[in-house]
């Protein structure tokens, strides 16, 4: 905090109060033999101090890859094409492969997908979180010996383990206290912004529940921001404060996550939602037609169109959106890539039905 | 052993009638050998049996570690029993002859749960499907065996034009497992076992997935074993549940008992558990029942050590599964006063299905 490289964060007062995040036209692109494939393309948001955000989308979406960039974790051929990431004020794309070091599990941390497999089996669960704090504290900062063992006691404690837990090997942890040492180790520099890709993906549904409760209460006492990753929209309206949606390397949608599931705007976003089980009515739930585009050559003009039940005139969705769908122009669907558009405070949408683009 | 199940088979030739598949006191354990430490007991004394008339779909649930898929590669004939026998039209599967052994491998059928590793990448889509055609002999032609592998794909919603002819890394997950399933449906089994089939496949095809194997049972009449974590889903496609928890069946009975008025500390601790896809309706903050990381119970309730209600008598024996209602059955002692007598067999609380 106090090196040169962040002090553009000073500058930001105004921001600093609000937003923790702000992600700006992000593109991130993958050079292949078939083509360049548009993974992130043209991705803005912004996410306030503190604030849970999930982030769903079919797998190819491109949302682990925008998560990954977010870190500059992305790994080639994957290149950042355009756009800005702003942390704190600070953007992340212009610092340095080292300044850039320092602010990871600093400033940012992740609990990456699959954690259980991310810890090393031949160290201790002590000497792999001692390792984190080590590496991304300048050494002006660093703890003495002693201060260091507590607090990795600490840590363990605020994830639900025993300080035993410290002395002992990857092995002998079951999947969910891998996963709490992952959080410790995610944690244990206070960072402003967690990053969590589907971290309880391989898990039953108790152990699943006990993680996020654990997430939460950490994510609050830190007043830290979340981006948890998934396609599980349970999950989603169980953690979340808002939603984004993405489909085909767009963002689509983005809202408080009570508004997603009371009126969401996209069609895609509501047919997620009127494709999800649930235990209180049997009957019939639905998948969404067809399947994902390819990116390599998506779909002229709104990417979802060859999907889209407004687009196609779906009988089962002749209710829906009904006061807005006859101002839609069915030959932009095929021609202009909608915009992401604010309709609503904090209500995103990219769908031709909201106008704007006209 | 053997000789002994022989002998059983010899006494329950006319007991099988009306069950194609049936489970008498099935246990399966691993490790142990010469100094008996360290077993696992993966499934614990399961009775079960699957009827020839309306069989229903039998939702299997449980966490990993919970005996499901064993309990599935037990019913497969993939592992034998270490305890118990499984009879297949009466007879059972350990001393099978060779005939009765083909039509067995026929008539049960497993669905994998990974739609990508089922498929070796040299060979085009067709393969998969014509082995099967070939082994069993079920077509005299190339032509008519072509025509029955595009019945089947098509009954599963599939085009064969946009299937066969191609290689598998030619198509989507959901087309894949789609596939298997289509593959299952040629050899017209009674039975299919599967295991976590839409685990791995996003949730707008998991309706797909699921709608076809619903169509198997009810337009078909095939038996459905669905092997899942997942209460939601087996909510919605099943008609009775078996829930297990480390080898035992904790609970068991028509699904809309277990899963909206769950009997089982255990069963409660899993539906509170779901996620629900609502925003107001979120986890409640009790954080009991944190896994301990301990042994579990050798001799009693395997729950015990997680248990909420845990009394002394829980630690000393397993408890028997307590019919508490016409149709649902749990393994707990809160249960001992007011139930209607133990349960045998699991199907004897299964809803019959329409």
């Amino acid at each position: 905090m106090t090196t040169a490289e962040t002090a553009p964060a000073a500058v930001n007062v105004d921001n600093r109060a609000e937003n923790v995040l702000e992600v700006e036209n992000l593109k991130v692109y993958y050079d292949t033999d078939a083509g360049q494939v548009k993974a992130v393309d043209d991705v803005s948001f912004t996410l306030k101090r503190g604030e849970r955000m999930g982030l769903v989308g079919e797998s190819g979406s491109g949302k682990t890859t925008m998560a990954m960039a977010l870190m500059r974790l992305h790994k080639p051929p994957a290149i950042i094409a355009g756009g800005n990431v702003r942390l704190d004020g600070v953007s992340l794309l212009d610092l340095n492969d080292e300044q850039m070091r320092q602010t990871r599990l600093r400033d940012i941390a992740l609990v990456p997908q699959g954690a259980m497999n991310s810890l090393n089996p031949v160290y201790r669960v002590r000497d792999q979180i001692i390792d984190g704090i080590k590496h991304h504290t300048p050494r002006d900062e660093m703890l003495n010996k002693g201060a260091v063992s507590e607090r990795v006691v600490e840590l363990l404690n605020s994830v639900g383990l025993d300080a035993s837990v410290a002395d002992m090997y990857p092995h002998e942890l079951s999947g969910g206290m891998k996963q709490r040492v992952a959080l410790a180790i995610a944690t244990s520099l206070r960072p402003k912004m967690i990053l969590a890709d589907e971290p309880t993906s391989a898990l039953d549904v108790v152990v699943q529940r006990q993680i996020m409760l654990t997430l939460e209460q950490l994510q609050q006492e830190m007043e830290a921001s979340v981006l948890l990753v998934g396609h599980d929209m349970g999950l989603m309206a169980q953690f979340a404060d808002v939603l984004g949606v993405m489909y085909a390397g767009h963002l689509v949608e983005f809202a408080p996550i009570e508004e997603v599931f009371r009126n969401p705007k996209h069609p895609y976003t509501k047919k997620l939602i009127s494709s999800l089980p649930d235990i209180q009515v049997k009957g019939t739930f639905t998948g969404i037609e067809g399947l994902p585009p390819t990116l390599v050559i998506p779909p002229p003009g709104c990417r979802f169109h060859p999907r889209c039940p407004i687009y196609n005139n779906d009988e089962d969705f002749r209710d829906e959106f009904v006061d807005i769908r006859g101002s839609l122009n069915t030959d932009l669907c095929t021609t202009v890539d909608p915009h992401l558009n604010e309709i609503e405070p904090r209500r995103w949408v990219a769908c031709h039905m909201y106008g704007e683009d006209a | 052993m053997v000789a002994q199940n022989a002998s059983m088979t010899a006494l329950d030739s006319t007991d099988g009638a009306d069950n194609v598949l049936e489970l008498e006191n099935v246990s399966k354990v691993f490790g142990g050998g010469l100094l008996r430490r360290n077993i696992t007991i993966a499934v614990d004394d399961v009775s079960l049996g699957i009827p020839r008339e309306n069989p229903g779909i039998i939702a299997v649930a449980g966490e990993s570690g919970s005996g499901k898929t064993t309990l599935a590669r037990l019913m497969l004939g993939i592992i034998p029993p270490t305890e118990g026998v499984i009879y297949f039209n009466g007879h059972d599967i350990a001393s099978l002859n060779r005939s009765e052994k083909r039509e067995f491998r026929r008539e049960v059928q497993p669905i994998m749960q990974d739609p990508f590793e089922v498929y070796n990448p040299f060979y085009k889509v067709d393969h998969v499907m014509m082995v099967p055609v070939q082994n069993f002999g079920l077509a005299r032609s190339k032509s008519e065996a072509r025509d029955l592998v595009v019945e089947s794909l098509e009954t599963v919603g599939l085009r064969h034009q946009e299937t066969l002819g191609r290689f598998p890394h030619q198509l989507s997950g959901g087309q894949r497992q789609r596939i298997m399933v289509a593959r299952a449906l040629l050899l017209k089994p009674r039975i299919i076992v599967a295991d976590e089939p839409v685990s791995m496949v996003d949730a707008s095809l998991r309706a797909t997935i699921l709608g076809s194997i619903d169509l198997l049972n009810k337009e078909l009449g095939i038996a459905v074993i669905y092997i899942t974590h997942d209460l939601t889903t087996a909510f919605q496609i099943s008609d009775n549940i078996i829930v297990m928890y480390q080898g035992s069946v904790v609970e068991t009975g028509r699904v809309e008992d277990v899963i909206q008025d769950p009997q089982h500390p255990y069963t409660q601790l899993l539906v509170e558990s779901i996620p629900r896809p609502n925003p107001s309706e979120r986890w409640g903050r009790d954080m009991a029942s944190q896994e301990t990381g301990g042994a579990s119970n050798e001799v009693g309730c395997r729950f015990a050590p997680r248990c909420p209600y845990v009394m002394a008598e829980c630690t000393d024996e397993m408890p028997p599964l307590y019919r508490v209602g016409d149709t649902q059955a749990a393994l707990c002692y809160l249960h001992r006063d007011t139930a209607t007598g133990n349960v045998q067999s699991i199907s004897d609380v299964f809803k019959a299905s329409v």
